[in-house]
């Protein structure tokens, strides 16, 4: 059979053809049959005789070199079938046996990462070199391999709560990320701002306030609320969070002994110690709900969100350093009237810093004032109660806050609003709009439900703000 | 080779003395077969057949010790070597094409016999003009076979194909060079 194109004209007359060069390829006489090709093989045979060409220096120079002593290895690998390779402790499989070794180069490992054709090794090729670790080998992988997969599992929120919690400080503590917390209303509402209205949390059995320091100054000021006096821990447990404004809040839950609740008096509590703790009157921004009700926040969870969901404002004061609160500084509660007396607050503001140099703002009240002192009476806010700084420990929300890197806003142009009612009275918050586009409205002091009248269920005024939203775009509807 | 150059020395003992390092025993052996390849580049085209020779004997030097065979298998040994090296300065001049040559260059030194060297010259022309028109698998074929004195086998291995496409090749080679030589109407 022929195949595609063969012509039976052309084979035919070349099988003679064949056994003639045969012959001659085997030194036999040129038949007659190699007549046709009479006079091409005499042109091969003229243009490949002759004298031969003059020897090239590398020639002469491979030839010096054919005596001297050169290295073993090269005939010893490349000679095909100079007899069985030497017994290997692996004989490998059936049909590379008995064949000659491959070349390696000297450095070389004896072992393969991957195999050589550059994929990956199969299930049967990690199992084996998984089999060929030693102990400490084996250890290491399998703890990377449960670490791995716990860090999957707490991603993919899998695990209990608790669990939860575990794995995420271990990986925030051991690498850069900052896990999201899912179970945070926060995170489900974008933007909040945690005040922490934990109203005199530590009152009983040191119950930590919450996040008032931090997180109302990152709203634009410093962190104050009434005093902690024999709050009831039912009600000192609220986790207020509201959206925020104009600042970027987080809170964490309190951790036992992080609150100095001085009695009756503003206690500097808040988180990083440089926050200042002055004044009495709080500028927070709460939930409305959740100081007035008193809810206790879930334990261990925190809102950690601390994008600003309004237009942002210059901070008022110089730029705030103590966002960067580091975990190691000391807690609050160490922090007590030994503590230096002028620290800046989180807005910028030095707690004891000469009047004017404030930001100008409604505020400028309890700037005038003297020097915040650490254990200062508490002051009675318009609603009667008392309120003080409510302390809170390092937590994430601290460290988020200060990796977000973004100027603590104010909220209300205030960063005290040490009269909340005196601001909304003047009208002296900011453009702020609700988020659904409501025209601003002033701040207005909502008494809290929970308020006891100034006893242990003393509560600080409850400010409802207008969120500012982006100006309407002219010509849509 | 060397029977026929008048030597009497067997193979072995020449290929010995070439491994020893002498140089009268490399002489025989280069004067034997170095026309043969330097023929062979010339009629393949090659820029520089002489340089190419050169080297396949250099690579001949420098291997010799993992040949081991009679003189026929050395012969075959050395143009499979200069079979790879044509077809290394092929893929060289495909990536890079050949140097112009300089327009004040030198005459080259006139050889010895010039009748000899003109009628080499148009020896060369003609198989080139001829090969020229085959398949390039069935040109390397047929010039390995006529010009290297190589088997079926043994050009099978030098080319990597088996030894019926390389029957195959020859055949059809064979046939298209008879057909070509009716057409000219050059047959003596």
């Amino acid at each position: 059979m022929t195949g595609t194109g063969d012509r039976f004209s052309d084979m035919e007359p070349s099988v003679p053809l064949e056994a003639a060069v045969d012959r001659l390829v085997r030194g036999g006489p040129a038949g007659d049959d190699l007549a046709p090709l009479a006079g091409f093989l005499d042109d091969v045979a003229a243009a490949t005789g002759g004298p031969a060409p003059p020897r090239t220096p590398e020639l002469d120079a491979a030839l010096r070199s054919v005596g001297a002593p050169r290295e073993p290895a090269a005939s010893a690998v490349f000679v095909a079938g100079a007899g069985p390779s030497s017994p290997s402790r692996h004989p490998g499989p059936a049909h590379m046996r008995g064949r000659s070794a491959p070349r390696r180069a000297p450095g070389r490992s004896r072992r393969r990462a991957w195999p050589a054709h550059g994929g990956t090794p199969g299930r049967r090729g990690v199992g084996r070199r998984v089999a060929a670790l030693g102990l400490a080998g084996k250890a290491v992988a399998g703890l990377a391999l449960a670490g791995t997969a716990a860090a999957g599992a707490e991603a993919a929120g899998v695990l209990p709560e608790p669990v939860a919690d575990a794995v995420r400080r271990v990986i925030e503590i051991v690498t850069p990320f900052q896990l999201p917390d899912e179970a945070s209303p926060a995170r489900e509402a974008g933007t909040y701002s945690n005040a922490d209205a934990t109203a005199g949390a530590g009152a009983s059995g040191g119950q930590a306030g919450g996040d008032a320091g931090t997180d109302a100054q990152t709203g634009g000021g410093t962190a104050r609320g009434p005093a902690g006096s024999g709050a009831d821990p039912a009600t000192a447990g609220a986790d207020a969070r509201t959206p925020a404004v104009g600042g970027s809040v987080s809170g964490d839950w309190p951790e036992p002994g992080a609150l100095l609740a001085a009695e009756g008096g503003d206690v500097a509590a808040t988180w990083p110690p440089r926050a200042a703790a002055t004044d009495d009157a709080g500028d927070r921004q709460t939930d409305p709900g959740g100081g007035a009700t008193g809810a206790p926040a879930p334990p261990g969870r925190a809102a950690k969100d601390e994008v600003a969901a309004g237009p942002p404002e210059p901070p008022p004061g110089p730029p705030v350093l103590a966002e960067s609160a580091s975990p190691g500084a000391a807690p609050a509660h160490v922090r007590s009237a030994d503590a230096p007396a002028a620290q800046p607050d989180r807005s910028g503001q030095a707690s004891g810093a000469p009047p004017g140099v404030g930001p100008p703002s409604a505020k400028d009240g309890w700037w005038s004032g003297p020097p915040p002192a650490v254990e200062r009476p508490a002051a009675r806010l318009p609603n009667g109660a008392d309120s003080s700084l409510r302390g809170r420990t390092p937590g994430r929300g601290d460290q988020r806050t200060s990796l977000a890197g973004s100027p603590p806003e104010r909220v209300g142009g205030a960063g005290s609003a040490a009269d909340e009612g005196e601001r909304a009275g003047a009208g002296s918050a900011g453009p702020e709009r609700a988020p659904g586009g409501d025209p601003p409205e002033p701040a207005r002091s909502v008494a809290p439900a929970a308020t006891g009248g100034g006893g242990a269920h003393d509560r600080e005024p409850v400010v409802e703000r207008p969120i500012p939203t982006s100006p309407p775009v002219p010509g849509l509807p | 080779m060397h029977r026929r150059n008048g030597a009497h020395e067997d193979f072995a003992t020449v290929l010995a003395r070439v491994r020893a390092g002498e140089g009268s025993a490399f002489d025989r052996i280069y004067t034997s077969l170095a026309p043969a390849v330097a023929g062979l580049f010339r009629v393949q085209g090659a820029c520089e057949p002489e340089d190419l020779a050169s080297e396949v004997f250099v690579g001949v030097l420098r291997n010799l010790d993992r040949f081991a065979g009679d003189e026929r298998a050395f012969r075959s040994w050395v143009f499979t070597i200069a079979y790879r090296r044509l077809a290394d300065e092929r893929r060289r001049h495909a990536r890079r094409p050949a140097p112009a040559p300089l327009d004040g260059r030198p005459d080259a030194p006139a050889p010895v016999d010039v009748a000899a060297e003109v009628e080499r010259a148009i020896a060369t022309e003609r198989v080139r003009s001829l090969c020229g028109r085959l398949v390039p698998a069935q040109r390397d074929v047929l010039l390995l076979r006529l010009v290297g004195h190589m088997t079926i086998d043994e050009i099978a291995r030098a080319v990597d194909r088996s030894p019926n496409a390389v029957k195959a090749l020859q055949r059809r080679g064979l046939a298209a060079i008879v057909r070509l030589l009716d057409q000219q109407g050059a047959t003596p």
